[in-house]
């Protein structure tokens, strides 16, 4: 008995990693040696010899082993750290100084003015937008940058934690390869084509919910590592905070499951685990509550305005997303607004369902997309495959199959959490979203722009087009590898001469530079700066949608400029909460109610600035008006507002309309709806107080009959009024259609000459016009300088018609592009 | 299959005979003790640390493998046996040690039949 204890002592010389291994089988062994000698010193002899010749060794190894898997477990994060700085400059360097088209200048009014963006709300966008924006200030930087910097900070924060991911996920092949692949994976991330293009700007709220998702497998990652329950709850919150984002964030949740259920399941069912995260969670979609709290204060731009009766009914709306409880919160939760289809619905065509044809084209869509991401500047202007590229693109998709191939041989638990992620991200959301036919395919077969999404989509895929760079990062540095390792037998320096493996992963960051920077890209704020300027003081300017309003938001209401034109946003128009906000903002201010006493709130009519605009175009005006419009440009009760808004019907004879001394026609059979109705009102109230100018083109204008009443100055067209001086009119026979029936050369002409902005990288000819969506900007400004250029040649003006031409060739050059 | 250093050079001793122990079958660990120093007349001595040791060894190599056969036992003890790899290794180390047995007599360092 005594002995055994003896030598239970002796097997505690080992290191444990040995004990637990053979400990128990050294004691059998030890069992049997025992009970067949009988020389008791010449065993114990034996075994103390034994003991001191390979326990040592065993300590030697365990000691090495454990350095491994220290190394193979530590996070990397000088590493991480490097590769988030290099993201952040190389976005820096692309930055854009200002807004850009669609969202952009929405998400950073918001974030200026602690507004509500379209639904869902963007809750926590908004809230960190804000917070950030305030943080920054001290740099004095314009808000634009700020926010853009915000994006651009996301973006290197997601690359940070893709490089520990990835360089955790490889732990058990070599340090310095793991360092390259993870470097690899970080650079063939960030330089794809649509994660490039959405850092370097602040359009969409997703480089925030990549940042989130990438955030949550490390937490993964390292649960697995360490055990600790609590970075699963960490991770649990993490997600639902990010929902408050942009539903994006949950989507990580199916990957993140199936992680968890293959490296134990155990911990899916710990009641523990769940007892704490449930709560988390809870309070983390607590931060949706901002939308009814900060709705009631009317913030400049509140869309949607998902005010509330009650905290309890908001706090049920949250709970249930939507189901139950207030229902303007409900209704920007489940975006309501935009009416989605059933994902077994064809969306261009409601009464047919998804057919083959169709899904076929949603998939066609994302190979488009991911035909981009790679080579976007090889045949670019053709962006259905265009050229070279789709080679490129297949070749580094078969680098992306080496990649994942050698990530799942070193990491099968953290390969399935990715390849889970991807799918989710790109053929789940195919799925899910139902797109129309997409803005650039099937344009031969299906002409209608209905069948058509309004843009290209591209943004909804950047964490998936994020996953291949990271796998085909991954499998460059494993071709570098498999290079190097057939170069030993003729070099001694085999890495440095496989390096120029490496290089690949340079190709987009080359390919992709002209088409993915936005530095110096000053267009959609300058595009907004001629349009208000093309507005007379106190003008309401009727727009059509994103390009022409978002941008006209950011001007105002974070530069302020030209804040005393009201914009109406025709595709909102038709909803109440819009109409009482538009009443809202043009309404007099109340003696005493300064508007500029809160700069983020809609109170009254703010005031036109004389000193903001260029002395010839106030002359062109004939003058600065001395008062303020003395009535709202939709002087109607709630009541009336809500009638409007539920106004529907069909012209069964053609109708007259009347303002003031202009009369319209509407022709038998025109579907009226609640858009028509609020212009038509505004108009009535409205024309004779104020300037009345429409963005072209405007389908409003042509349902009232109102189009041969128009006038175009510089990029808008104006009502004509009976005192309009100085008007020319285009004779019978000219191109109506293109011209219009008439021009106020003299404002058009200074505004050309004296007012208008055209910075920029649009004046370098080697850059691209990148987005074809947004192709109607440069045409307006062509067909402003056609109509102009005309007008002045029929009067016989070969100088100003010279100029205008040129300008004309410069615009068909950016068009062409 | 990708070729170890242990493949092309050579066994120790201890190591040779272990994989020799277990040539005929799967074997835990007091057995190819016995069978080490029964193979080398009490030349090789292995104690537990040291063949667990080696053996701990050759299952990283992915010489020998853990067998759910008990080898004749009921009591638990675990049994190891030659891996695919490990017979190949075995092989060439015995033809490795035969060309230099046949060197040897060649010589006349070693007599014939010795």
């Amino acid at each position: 008995m005594m002995e055994r204890a003896l030598f239970a002592l002796l097997v505690r010389s080992y290191p444990l990693e040995f004990r637990a291994e053979y400990g128990r089988e050294m004691q059998f062994m030890y069992q049997q040696m025992s009970a067949t000698t009988k020389a008791r010193a010449q065993l114990w002899w034996r075994l103390l010899v034994d003991v001191v010749r390979s326990a040592p060794v065993q300590w030697l190894h365990a000691l090495r082993a454990r350095s491994r898997a220290r190394a193979a477990t530590t996070a990397d994060y000088a590493g991480a750290t490097c590769a988030a700085l290099g993201v952040f400059v190389l976005y820096w360097l692309t930055l854009a100084p200002t807004a850009a088209f669609w969202d952009a200048g929405e998400y950073i009014t918001v974030g200026r003015v602690l507004g509500i963006p379209h639904p869902p709300g963007n809750a926590l966008f908004v809230l960190i937008a804000r917070t950030w924006d305030v943080l920054l200030a001290p740099t004095g930087w314009p808000t634009a940058l700020r926010i853009n910097v915000l994006s651009a900070c996301a973006s290197a924060a997601a690359h940070a934690f893709l490089y520990l991911c990835v360089h955790r996920m490889l732990a058990t092949q070599e340090t310095g390869w793991r360092r390259v692949a993870a470097g690899c994976a970080v650079l063939l991330s960030a330089t794809a084509f649509t994660v490039w293009n959405q850092s370097n700007v602040n359009e969409k709220v997703y480089t925030l919910s990549f940042f989130s998702v990438v955030w949550t497998v490390w937490l993964a990652l390292r649960w697995r590592d360490t055990g600790r329950a609590r970075l699963l709850v960490l991770a649990g919150y993490l997600t639902a905070l990010s929902m408050t984002n942009h539903l994006m964030g949950a989507l990580v949740a199916p990957a993140l499951l199936l992680f968890v259920w293959r490296v134990n399941r155990r911990a899916l069912f710990a009641p523990r685990v769940w007892a704490v995260t449930v709560p988390a969670m809870l309070l983390a979609m607590s931060a949706q509550l901002f939308l009814p709290l900060r709705a009631p204060q009317q913030p400049l731009v509140n869309e949607a305005d998902p005010s509330c009766a009650s905290l309890g009914s908001a706090v049920t709306s949250i709970y249930t997303n939507g189901a139950r409880g207030c229902e303007a919160l409900s209704a920007t939760l489940r975006r309501e607004q935009y009416a989605k289809p059933s994902i077994l619905t064809n969306p261009a065509q409601p009464e047919r369902p998804r057919d083959a044809a169709l899904l076929g084209a949603q998939f066609l869509n994302y190979a488009q997309y991911l035909d981009w991401q790679w080579a976007r500047a090889v045949a670019g202007n053709r962006p259905l495959f265009g050229g070279a590229r789709p080679l490129i693109t297949m070749l580094l998709l078969l680098v992306a199959f080496v990649g994942a191939r050698a990530q799942w041989r070193a990491d099968r638990d953290g390969a399935a959490l990715h390849i889970l992620l991807f799918a989710t991200l790109s053929a789940g959301l195919v799925l899910y979203l139902n797109f129309r036919y997409g803005f650039t395919i099937e344009r031969a077969a299906y002409p209608a722009a209905d069948f058509h999404e309004v843009r290209e989509r591209d943004y909804f895929f950047l964490i998936s087009f994020s996953l291949v760079g990271a796998w085909i990062g991954i499998g460059i540095a494993a071709l570098w590898r498999a290079a190097a390792q057939r170069l030993e037998s003729v070099s001694r320096h085999a890495r440095l001469a496989a390096a120029p493996v490496l290089l690949l992963a340079a190709v987009p960051l080359a390919l992709n530079w002209s088409w993915a920077t936005r530095a110096h890209d000053w267009t959609a704020r300058d595009w907004a700066y001629n349009v208000l300027m093309s507005v007379e003081p106190y003008g309401v300017l009727i727009t059509n949608g994103d390009n022409d309003s978002f941008p006209l938001w950011y001007l105002q209401h974070v530069e302020r400029i030209r804040e005393d034109v009201t914009i109406v946003l025709s595709p909102y128009i038709g909803t109440d909460w819009y109409a009482k906000q538009i009443r809202t903002v043009s309404q007099p201010c109340a003696p005493g109610v300064e508007p500029a006493a809160d700069a983020t709130r809609a109170i009254c009519q703010r005031p036109f600035d004389p000193a903001g605009v260029q002395p010839a175009l106030l002359v062109a005006w004939g003058g600065a008006p001395e008062t303020s419009p003395e009535d709202s440009i939709l002087p109607v009760s709630d009541a009336e507002i809500a009638r409007m808004a539920q106004t529907m019907f069909m012209t069964e004879k053609p109708l007259e309309v009347r303002f003031g001394e202009l009369s319209g026609h509407i022709a038998a059979g025109t579907f009226m709806t609640p858009v028509d109705t609020f212009v038509a009102a505004i108009l009535q109230y409205t024309y004779g107080e104020r300037p009345i100018h429409f963005m072209s083109p405007s389908s409003v204008i042509d349902k009232l009959g109102l189009s041969g009443h128009t006038v175009r100055v510089g990029l808008t067209w104006k009502l004509r009024e009976r005192d309009d001086a100085g008007v020319f009119a285009y004779p019978a026979g000219t191109d109506v259609a293109s011209l219009g029936s008439f021009i106020d050369l003299v404002t058009t002409d200074t505004l050309t000459r004296d007012v208008f902005l055209v910075r920029g990288r649009i004046n370098d000819p080697s850059l691209p016009w990148v987005d074809h969506a947004t192709l109607s900007i440069p045409v307006q400004y062509a067909v402003m300088h056609y109509a102009a250029g005309v007008a002045h040649e029929l009067q016989g003006d070969a100088v100003a018609a010279k100029q205008h031409g040129d300008r004309l060739r410069f615009w068909n050059r950016v068009i062409g592009g | 299959m990708a070729r170890t250093p242990a493949d092309d050079a050579g066994f120790s001793p201890q190591v040779f005979h272990i994989l020799l122990a277990l040539a005929d079958g799967p074997a835990h660990g007091y057995a190819i003790m016995q069978e080490v120093e029964r193979e080398t007349a009490g030349g090789i001595k292995l104690g537990p640390g040291t063949l667990y040791g080696a053996i701990g060894r050759l299952r990283t190599t992915g010489l020998i493998e853990e067998t759910r056969a008990r080898a004749g036992t009921d009591d638990g003890r675990r049994s190891y046996r030659l891996t695919a790899r490990g017979r190949r290794a075995l092989v060439r180390e015995a033809e490795r040690l035969s060309r230099l047995v046949a060197a040897a007599r060649a010589r006349s360092v070693l007599p014939e039949g010795a």
